[in-house]
């Protein structure tokens, strides 16, 4: 894949790693959450066909994370933007 | 009679003569041919036996889609199995053997097979020879089966990598290819144009085909002079596009100097390109496929465009009497091509009832005999055709009537063509079937251009107009699809499909009638489609035999998925660079060549050239370490230990970032101290251990084992990033740029003291477990006493380059106190003596920090780290999880890391009770010491245990883990 | 160690340093050009000039390299002015090796083991990159057309990028 660093442009997919899926949100206090509620921040995961959401790391590059929408059938990034930004609609496009 | 040469052929040089030799015997060819058209020039028909049946076989094809003449090239430590001898390019001296025959292939003993073939058809394995054991008869049947052999030296070629970019990348050869690449060179647009074969112009190449009215040589001639002349347009020939994959990224493996003699090879032998192309246009033709009838797999019996290509571009006849059968145009163009040749065409029998009347007038004025509505039956011979039995075809296309005996020592079939589509497909493209030809023509993708043959267009002025980018709909003559020719609705057994993997069209009516109806199931049951030729020939006609067999269109049966590399590679194409030592980046210590002169014997730590001992003269190594721990708990030793990370992390809301981050309370640290710190992944498991030191107020020097220096830094940065970006907190890892010398033993200070420094080492002034910063005998250092030896010890960090001069000063300052450099082993060995953990040897994936020890720790703090809520599982809190304690074991071996320990005494426990996870000969008490992990190892002090230690019973007992001054007494000196 | 020669188009530099600067400030680019005398360095554009050179490595985030005297001067020059702000100044001179790359081979070497499209339209002189070369990390920048390029690596993977450099080297 060729994918679109928010900072440094188009780079190879060799100088990424892929950080699973994106907008995992934390427990805000862990200790006031049940086994579940933990064993879903863990290790539940989406794993959609088609569109899905995404965080990746420019590790040999700028070292910054950042979020992406992109397909599992055809690889192709929707919407590349900020690891702070919100999370834009996946559309009809599953 | 069989084939020879003749005039003509526009590959070849005829005044290079090259000699080589063939399953025992010696031949000559020309400068430009293959191994293939050399051999066909000097009238060998015989070429191998078949993979499964040892059945004869001859060439079929003329490039890569060759499925029978494979052959095994050269010996020794250069030998390549299973290569296509039509894609072996002729060079002085190579050696070359036939695979699957032995003892040669005209007399082979295997083909006995072939009197067994009725009980050994598609999948027989999964029927017969099962009683009463399959595994009884599967080391015989896997003796029998495979092609080649594979070479037993490690390949002794170098393999190079090259990245590249262009607007866009034609890949083929030949006039679609050449005529995108002058269109797109023309614009001044960077352009590469690829071709997996020697030659250019593909299979017009010598033929009497018109380009834009000049003959196609003169055509190709033109445009390869153009091409050279533009300086943004760059050929490579011999360099084949192999795997298309997203973004316009194309795999492409060139082969540098497989087309040399061996003593005249240097550098790398094949280089793998990543070509990044704006635009990928795919000109890489199609391929004829062959018709299904009884024994179509005979020697002599060939494809009619190979036979085109053996004479136009080799200057080969591939027989003298030849009988052409075909269901569409071409085969007629290649029969009059051979006729003006000077071969003898017996017949052309077409499928079709009626063939356009151009061709047969064509026929008639050269005095051939035609058969229209008709195909071969049966081809007769043994080790080369020597006959066809030809009959009509009925409305249904069944055999039907009487049969027509035509002798003739050649068979060239055409059976219609199919589209080049795999780089197309392999990119995610599209196909359809086109009703016309019978075969999958890609659908339009963005970024992909298929042109000529590959898009289906077999019009060469309709190709030219699509090159120069205008859309054209192609329109071809329908072909009367006639997948598998039988008398009745079975296929024959004997009518061959997929050549090199020995299947039939009987095997694929096997497969349907099992219910292995999908095409991917087609091809795992039988076989078809997997061998080294992947199916080039064979796949489109098995989708229409199977189409016909259950009566279902051939698109909706669909194609097996297209996967990369399109044709083998060597592996070590894609390993590249990255072999010996070149494998993984090797690092080396500051002071490497200090070590290596004081006698380190050095090995590979994580990546790190590290000293596992310094052994003197007639000591072995077991014997350097004892005195290597004696030494530095009795006297003074040094040790490097660069490789420990150091992260700076500062800024007002560090000490809270590493309070989220680490088991232990950090904000608590003043500045100058150490603290031993855990940290944990966010499943409770313990991730890494290592000192925290906190320079000042809102500065800190995190440390980190050396294998987990970048995963950390790594860590730090994405809870920054990810989950807490308001911290006011920057991180920055510098561990290679200070270099570390570790001096222990209880005369370090007397070593210290006697340099000149800014630091006061006094035991007062300078405690256990903090941390100065100065000028040692004129460096910069940072020094921190903490120990992993149970010694009075320092580390003494200073700037990488400058760490020579202090491993002079204090060598020189130990030299009276016996000061002795130490390395891994005797390191390991003194932790272990005192219980400490090492993170990876105790710990594995599940390991919390209550499993050992740092129950309490854990308890202590309230606020919330990394991990914390996963150690509050029920799986967590649990009793009888495994915990760290040591293990003295009888006798004087040291029991290996990994021995199961089991109870004594406890009847109703089968099984493990946990294993030791670090060993060693402890010269300090006299005997073997062992750290473990143990269930509800704490409660168990003092028991009796048993250990199986490769593969004999040891007697032991559960002791604490420190087996020397557990007090810690020797650190507080 | 290592010289040009007729087969080799790279060497090591001996005397040079290197700093690195993170700094939190919203304003830290224009404040450090000024600290460093130097144009405001501009994502992928390397800022020069006959003592100094500037790359930026990632929002915030800048490698300096020049003399180790120059380096030295610009590092306390740079922590003087963020004294007050949310800075990390640190010498890395120790920790960097720097390779110099030149000649029509230059960049056949270099795009053996990276993926940056090198060609002059996109990589002129001045651009620099933190990219992958190999297995490691390095930052790159074009110096001239000769053409000329800086590598920059961590100094313990120098070996490796000597092996690297070396496997099938052009002969001549």
């Amino acid at each position: 894949m060729l994918i679109d660093c928010p900072w440094c442009g188009p780079r190879s997919e060799r100088e990424f790693r892929c950080g699973g899926e994106g907008h995992i949100v934390r427990p805000e206090t862990p200790d006031a959450v049940d086994d579940t509620v933990w064993a879903d921040y863990l290790f539940y995961r989406d794993n959609p066909k088609g569109l899905g959401y995404e965080r990746w790391l420019h590790r040999f590059g700028c070292g910054r994370w950042f979020n992406v929408v992109r397909s599992t059938t055809d690889h192709r990034l929707a919407a590349v933007y900020g690891m702070s930004d919100p999370r834009p609609e996946l559309g009809g496009d599953r | 009679m069989s084939g020879g040469r003749v005039a003509g052929g526009v590959a070849i040089d005829r005044s290079r003569t090259i000699r080589f030799r063939w399953a025992g015997r010696d031949y000559t060819g020309f400068a430009g041919d293959t191994l293939a058209s050399a051999l066909l020039a000097n009238g060998v028909s015989l070429f191998g036996r078949s993979f499964k049946y040892h059945r004869p076989r001859g060439l079929l094809a003329a490039g890569l889609d060759e499925p029978n003449a494979i052959v095994q090239l050269e010996r020794g430590a250069a030998t390549i199995p299973n290569l296509k001898a039509s894609y072996v390019e002729l060079y002085d001296e190579l050696y070359a053997q036939p695979v699957n025959a032995w003892p040669s292939v005209n007399f082979d003993l295997m083909a006995v097979n072939a009197l067994f073939k009725r009980f050994i058809p598609a999948a027989f394995y999964y029927k017969t020879f099962m009683w009463p054991n399959w595994l009884l008869f599967e080391p015989l049947i896997r003796k029998a089966a495979g092609l080649g052999q594979s070479p037993k030296n490690a390949d002794p070629d170098i393999y190079a990598q090259l990245s590249a970019h262009c607007d866009a990348l034609v890949i083929g050869g030949g006039i679609a290819g050449l005529a995108a690449a002058l269109a797109a060179g023309r614009t001044g647009r960077r352009v590469m144009l690829v071709t997996g074969g020697a030659h250019w112009g593909g299979r017009f190449a010598g033929s009497e085909e018109l380009v834009e009215s000049k003959p196609a040589q003169a055509w190709i001639a033109s445009a390869l002079r153009e091409l050279a002349d533009l300086p943004n347009v760059a050929l490579h020939n011999r360099t084949l596009a192999t795997g298309h994959y997203d973004d316009g990224l194309v795999a492409l493996c060139e082969r540098v100097t497989d087309h040399m003699p061996l003593a005249d090879r240097t550098g790398a032998r094949q280089r793998l390109w990543r070509v990044r192309a704006g635009e990928v246009i795919l000109a890489t033709g199609a391929f004829e496929r062959p018709l299904a009838f009884a024994n179509n797999d005979l020697p002599g019996i060939m494809l009619a465009g190979a036979a085109a290509v053996y004479l136009h571009r080799y200057g080969v006849l591939v027989g003298r009497q030849l009988v052409i059968a075909t269901n569409n145009d071409s085969g007629w163009h290649a029969a009059v091509s051979l006729a003006k040749a000077g071969a003898r065409i017996v017949a052309i029998v077409d499928a079709r009832t009626a063939p356009p009347p151009t061709l047969l007038a064509t026929a008639d004025a050269m005095g051939i005999a035609v058969r229209c509505g008709a195909a071969p039956e049966r081809a007769v011979g043994g080790k080369r055709v020597r006959a066809v039995k030809v009959a009509a075809l009925d409305a249904q296309g069944r055999l039907s009537g009487k049969s027509e005996h035509f002798a003739c020592d050649t068979l060239l079939m055409s059976g219609g063509w199919n589209p080049a589509v795999h780089l197309h497909s392999q990119a995610g493209g599209g196909l359809r079937l086109d009703s016309a030809l019978q075969s999958f023509l890609p659908n339009p993708r963005d970024g992909i251009l298929s042109l000529g043959g590959a898009a289906g267009d077999f019009s060469i002025d309709s190709t030219l107009v699509a090159a120069r980018g205008r859309v054209t709909d192609p329109v071809n003559a329908p072909v009367r699809p006639i997948w598998s020719l039988s008398r009745t609705a079975e296929p024959d057994p004997l009518a061959w499909v997929d050549f090199q993997n020995d299947v039939t069209a009987g095997d694929i009516a096997i497969a349907a009638r099992e219910n292995f109806r999908s095409v991917e199931h087609l091809k795992r049951y039988t076989t078809l489609g997997m061998a080294t030729d992947q199916g080039k020939i064979s796949n489109v006609s098995g989708i229409g035999v199977l189409s016909q067999l259950l009566s279902r269109p051939m698109e909706a049966i669909g194609t097996t998925r297209f996967r990369p590399p399109y044709d083998p590679t060597a592996i070590g194409v894609f390993a590249g660079h990255r072999v010996g030592d070149g494998l993984v980046p090797r690092r080396r210590l500051a002071l490497d060549h200090r070590h290596v002169a004081a006698g380190a014997r050095i090995e590979e730590y994580g990546g790190w050239m590290r000293p596992v001992a310094y052994p003197r003269a007639g000591e072995t190594e077991a014997q350097a370490i004892a005195r290597e721990v004696r030494a530095v708990r009795t006297g003074v030793g040094l040790v490097e230990s660069s490789p420990l990370g150091k992260i700076e992390v500062k800024g007002p809301d560090a000490a809270a970032f590493l309070d989220r981050i680490y088991v232990n309370t950090i904000s608590t640290l003043k500045p100058g101290r150490c603290r031993y710190a855990l940290m944990l992944n966010e499943n409770g498991t313990i991730f890494d251990d290592g000192i925290v030191t906190r320079l000042a107020e809102d500065h800190f020097l995190v440390g980190t084992t050396s294998g987990h220096v970048a995963a950390i830094a790594e860590i730090l940065e994405e809870w920054l990033q990810c989950e807490w970006p308001g911290l006011r907190v920057l991180t920055q890892d510098v561990t290679t740029c200070w270099a570390v010398l570790n001096l222990a033993g209880p005369k370090a200070r007397d070593v210290l003291d006697a340099l000149d420094s800014s630091i006061d080492f006094g035991a007062a002034a300078f405690p256990h477990m903090q941390h100065r910063e100065g000028e040692i005998a004129g460096i910069r250092a940072r020094v921190a006493r903490i120990s992993f030896s149970g010694e009075l010890s320092y580390e003494i960090a200073v700037p990488w380059r400058d760490v020579d001069p202090l491993w002079t000063a204090l060598t020189a300052a130990g030299e009276p106190h016996g000061l002795t450099p130490f390395g891994i082993e005797a390191l390991m060995t003194m932790r272990i003596e005192k219980g400490f953990l090492h993170v990876g040897s105790e710990t594995d994936g599940a390991t919390q920090p209550q499993d050992v020890g740092f129950a309490a720790l854990l308890a202590k703090k309230k606020s919330d780290f990394i991990g914390r809520r996963s150690t509050q599982r029920p799986d967590s809190l649990r009793d009888g999880r495994r915990q760290l304690v040591g293990i003295a074991v009888d006798g004087t071996q040291p029991a290996e890391v990994g021995a199961h320990i089991v109870g004594v005494g406890r009847k109703a426990a089968i099984g493990s009770d946990g294993w030791i996870t670090s060993s060693a000969w402890s010269p300090t008490i006299d005997a073997p010491v062992a750290l473990a992990m143990v269930n509800d190892g704490a409660a168990r002090i003092g028991e009796a245990v048993r250990i199986w230690d490769l593969g004999r019973w040891r007697e032991g007992r559960i002791v604490e883990r420190c087996r020397y001054d557990p007090e810690g007494a020797r650190l507080d000196v | 160690m290592s010289e040009p020669g007729p087969q080799r188009c790279w060497h090591t530099e001996e005397d040079f340093g290197i700093g690195k600067v993170r700094i939190a400030a919203s304003d830290a680019d224009v404040r450090l050009s000024l600290a460093l005398g130097l144009e405001s360095p501009a994502g992928g554009r390397m800022m020069r000039d006959d003592r100094l050179a500037c790359i930026p490595l990632g929002p915030q985030e800048w490698t300096i390299i020049g003399s180790a005297d120059a380096v030295q001067a610009a590092l306390t020059r740079v922590a003087e002015a963020f004294r007050e702000d949310l800075a990390l100044v640190l010498d890395m001179s120790h920790g960097a090796a720097l390779l110099r790359l030149s000649g029509p081979q230059a960049i056949g070497r270099i795009a053996a083991y990276c993926d940056l499209d090198l060609h002059p339209a996109s990589f002129p002189t001045n651009h620099a990159a933190r990219t992958r070369f190999g297995d490691v990390g390095v930052t790159l920048a074009r110096l001239d057309d000769c053409p000329s390029f800086w590598l920059i690596v961590d100094q313990s993977y120098a070996e490796y990028l000597t092996l690297l450099l070396d496997h099938d080297a052009p002969a001549t």
